[in-house]
């Protein structure tokens, strides 16, 4: 541990009192005095006063104290850390200036929250410094010593060669657990505020870091002139040489990259998913080539083609195979240039757009006359290698691996702070992290960093006031994809606390069906729930019309925003072992396909309709779906489920439910029992049956209960009618009749949806016709104006859901 | 105390400070005008401009004919760059020399000055 010291009275002290806070002010002041003193004064000499000597001698004084000042006094930068332990020489000038060894806690705070550094973190980080130096009692001692050894602590850490105000803030955060605890109100901790201080670290150096010599005024006088590339193609690296922002210092593969285009073969294919970074490689491969780097393709420029712009610029009278080979002509004419061609399937012929050109890119690569870079993905690399040997053999391949975390987040903060530009808003690392954790969830077509990046755009038509936060990034997300990541608000919080009674208002009974389903969203927006799997997963056992599907229905109308967000898949319709394949389909091959749909709207219900009846391979797939939230499409592209509410439903030992339940015996009582006997009997493995949430059992419902589910179905009539004016009532006695015709145990509320079908929506139907309702009626039904029962209704079911009559040995 | 802070840093790093600034302004001025490239490519074809030889002797007396204009124009080109890009170093030169020469005595300038104008 050091034994820092403070020297008041040395000479780079000395310095920086001279300047004081008015420096730069000063240094302007001696020069602008200079610089009009003397040719004033040497104009009155040649004029002939000779006393003009003292202006003239003022004014070269006034340049020298300017000279000393501008480039010594303002510029006294700290000594690296391990030369000294003298704090006069250590501390930054503005601290230094301020800086006496006993002073208390929360002076040296406000010491340093004064500084630019300082504002930057707590900006960012959710520090106020006001509440923070509040936070420090009055004469709260600081360990001065302390404090400095473990800014020098966190330095070597981050590998940091001097003390910067961002480290002693980092530093001081980390000895006072009441700064700590504004932190954790951020939900940030210590480390990230270490990330912080580099994220600033690397701002300074972007902005000091002067642009390379890009060849100078005659760089291109020995290449060609590209008037047909600079028509069809981007030149990237125009853009870099014209652009403002600086090229990040390293890219990883670009030293392959540059390698691969020197080889033999002179061509390189660049495999990556979409967001990777392949665009990124190649403006900084473009930067690096105009500085003069990597010899033989030194100045080269890179110009990026791109399929679909060739086409929609195509004249007339000039074909596209014409074109092209007139764009790799003068590429090869011009001697200078390296055309990149961005998803490069698409000359290919593969996918939207596309058009086959590999007829024409053959001879280029076999004859090596212009050095190419294509950009694909992994599946059509695959693709290429499997249809077309002789292109791919002639490519080198450079597979780029996606980002990890900490890079993504770093890749995205810097991103940030060209997005606010000028606007003079404030990215909070918050919105960072939360681009970063909301986009890996969402964005599932893309790679990191892209991914994250992309979501931050977007976070920007969000502003949170003067900030881009959390809460920006979260809804720029909902409204992309529908889902609810915000924190629930008092009037979601209320609806999740009652959604057992806005489910019952649609749903008759079933009361712990409903209660498992509620608890199961509940635990997911309170942010309990595991987040690497499904919000809940929930099977559905009992007989037939009894409330299962309707469950499923009425949870996404009452909670998600309708109906339409169930996706419902009839399992009898997934029998074969070719139909894993149909519902494994990715989203090219079948837009109606599970995966297709549940990548369009995330946040969903999706129903397995009598799930026993689905071919056991498709089974199997449950059990990766139930476990990590996620099926994997034919191509090799995840999907996630983790925000989805999975309910399968089944018939299965229907009959058992039932004859148990007339029984007298309650659900309760043979709910495990009834379990083991599906496994038992084989119906469902019990690796499958373990991994859903809840196994819920539905009873059949009783008559009373049929005559709650007639007055829910009339209710639906009558909003059907509301458009009309016209409304229906039924007496009790018309219900009762219903029931009685509609009853039977087998098929529970099925029958009397057609029931009242064929009964109430009939006789309305004729009442219509016939002129007797009007705007305004209510017509009351009794038992004697309905529509008479046809003889054989009640009892046949319905083709496509028949009685489940399997029952457990 | 600050006087000798002067003293120290304008005839210790502030000497080679300004000697730095100059070789830089020299670097920038080397690299503007691409001195580098127009040397290795001094008479080279301006802008790749060429005709390719065809097969009668006239055709490639006339091709050869075109090529050596572009070279010519190339090389004229190149030329007037260089020297404009070496005159500019040179002006450099003599200015920033002549300010690190008399480097030591420009604080005593001031000075000088002011009393040869009393006197």
């Amino acid at each position: 541990m050091n034994q820092f010291t403070f020297d008041a009275a040395s000479l780079r002290l000395a310095k920086i009192r001279s300047t004081g806070r008015i420096g730069p002010a000063l240094g302007q002041l001696f020069t602008v005095t200079g610089v009009t003193l003397v040719p004033i004064g040497a104009i009155l000499l040649i004029a002939g006063l000779h006393q003009s000597l003292i202006l003239i001698g003022l004014g070269a004084s006034c340049g020298v104290i300017a000279t000393w000042m501008n480039r010594d006094l303002l510029h006294l930068p700290p000594a690296p850390l391990g030369s000294t332990v003298r704090l006069d020489q250590l501390l930054p000038a503005r601290l230094a200036l301020g800086y006496r060894p006993n002073l208390s806690a929360a002076e040296f705070w406000n010491l340093l929250a004064r500084t630019p550094d300082a504002g930057f973190m707590a900006a960012r980080f959710g520090l106020d410094p006001a509440t923070a130096a509040a936070a420090l009692a009055a004469n709260q001692p600081l360990d001065h010593n302390a404090l400095f050894n473990e800014a020098a602590r966190l330095a070597a850490e981050l590998k940091q060669p001097v003390l910067t105000p961002a480290l002693l803030l980092c530093a001081f955060v980390n000895l006072y657990p009441t700064l700590q605890q504004q932190l954790t109100a951020a939900k940030l901790t210590t480390a990230d505020l270490a990330e912080g201080a580099l994220w600033l670290d690397r701002l300074r150096d972007r902005q000091s870091r002067r642009r390379p010599f890009y060849g100078g005024i005659a760089r291109d006088w020995a290449s060609g002139f590209t008037p047909l590339l600079d028509r069809f193609g981007a030149n990237l690296s125009r853009e870099v040489e014209f652009s403002r922002a600086r090229m990040p210092e390293r890219t990883t593969g670009l030293d392959a990259l540059a390698a691969g285009l020197e080889s033999a073969t002179g061509s390189v294919i660049l495999i990556g998913e979409p967001g990777i970074g392949k665009t990124a490689l190649l403006t900084a491969l473009a930067d690096r080539l105009l500085a003069g780097e990597h010899g033989s393709l030194a100045h080269h420029q890179i110009i990026a083609l791109n399929a679909s712009v060739i086409l929609a610029n195509t004249d007339a009278g000039d074909s596209i195979e014409n074109i092209v080979l007139g764009l790799f002509d003068e590429a090869a004419r011009a001697g200078n240039i390296v055309i990149a061609l961005d998803e490069a399937q698409l000359f290919f012929g593969s996918g939207t757009g596309a058009v086959n050109l590999s007829q024409l890119l053959l001879p280029v690569l076999q004859a090596r006359s212009v050095k190419l870079v294509l950009a694909v993905s992994p599946g059509d690399w695959q693709r290429l290698r499997a249809t077309n040997t002789a292109m791919s053999s002639l490519l080198t391949p450079l597979v780029l691996t996606e980002a990890d975390e900490l890079t993504t987040l770093r890749l995205t903060a810097d991103h940030a702070l060209e997005l606010e530009g000028a606007s003079g808003l404030i990215t909070t690392w918050r919105a960072v992290q939360e681009a970063y954790r909301l986009s890996g969830r969402y964005f599932q077509d893309e790679a990191y960093p892209g991914r994250a990046l992309k979501l931050l755009e977007a976070a920007f038509n969000y502003r949170d006031g003067n900030f881009i936060s959390e809460r920006s990034v979260q809804q720029a997300i909902e409204s992309q994809f529908g889902v609810k990541v915000e924190t629930a608000t008092a009037a979601e919080s209320d609806a999740l606390l009652h959604l057992e009674d806005r489910i019952h208002e649609r749903m008759i009974n079933q009361t712990r069906a409903v209660s498992v389903v509620a608890a199961a969203l509940r635990r997911a927006r309170a942010g309990v729930a595991n987040p690497a799997r499904p919000i809940g997963s929930f099977l559905f056992l009992g007989p037939t019309g009894v409330g299962k599907t309707e469950l499923a229905r009425s949870l996404a109308a009452t909670y998600f925003s309708s109906e339409s967000d169930m996706i419902r898949l009839d399992m009898s319709e997934y029998q074969q072992i070719p139909d894993v394949d149909r519902i494994l389909a990715p989203a090219g091959a079948d837009s109606g396909g599970l995966l297709p749909q549940v990548r369009q709207k995330p946040f969903s219900v999706v129903l397995f309709d009598e799930i026993e009846k689905a071919h056991p391979n498709i089974l199997n797939l449950f059990l990766q779906l139930l476990d990590e939230g996620k099926l994997t499409d034919t191509e090799g592209h995840a999907t996630s489920f983790k925000d989805c509410i999975i309910i399968a439903t089944s018939n299965a030992g229907a009959d058992v439910i039932r004859q148990r339940i007339e029984a007298g015996q309650r659900l309760e009582d043979f709910e495990e029992e009834f379990t083991n006997q599906l496994i038992d009997s084989g119906i469902f493995k019990p690796e499958l049956l373990n991994r859903f949430d809840e196994i819920v059992l539905f009873r059949p419902l009783n008559q009373t209960e049929l005559g709650q589910v007639v007055k829910l179905m009339v209710a639906e009539v009558n909003r059907t009618l509301e458009p009309q004016k016209i409304s229906v009532r039924l007496t009790d006695a018309a219900a009762a009749e219903l029931v009685a015709a509609g009853f039977d145990p087998r098929l529970g509320a099925r029958p009397m949806r057609r029931m009242v079908q064929r009964r109430v929506e009939d006789t309305i139907a004729d009442m219509i016709l016939r002129g007797g309702a009007k705007a305004g009626d209510v017509i009351t039904l009794d038992g004697s104006n309905l529509v008479p029962p046809p003889a054989s209704a009640p009892t046949t079911p319905p083709p496509s859901d028949p009685p489940n009559s399997e029952t457990p040995r | 105390m600050l006087v000798v802070a002067f003293i120290q840093w304008w005839y210790g790093p502030g000497w080679r400070d300004t000697a730095g600034r100059l070789e830089e302004r020299l670097r920038t001025t080397w690299q503007t005008f691409s001195v580098p490239i127009l040397l290795a490519t001094l008479f080279a074809p301006w802008r790749r401009i060429v005709t390719s030889p065809g097969g009668s002797l006239d055709a490639r007396m006339k091709a050869l004919a075109d090529n050596a204009v572009s070279r010519a124009v190339g090389f004229v080109m190149r030329l007037f760059t260089l020297l404009a890009g070496l005159a500019m170093m040179l002006v450099y030169m003599l200015i920033g020399g002549l300010i690190l020469i008399l480097w030591p005595l420009l604080p005593l300038l001031g000075p000088a000055l002011i009393v040869g104008g009393i006197l």
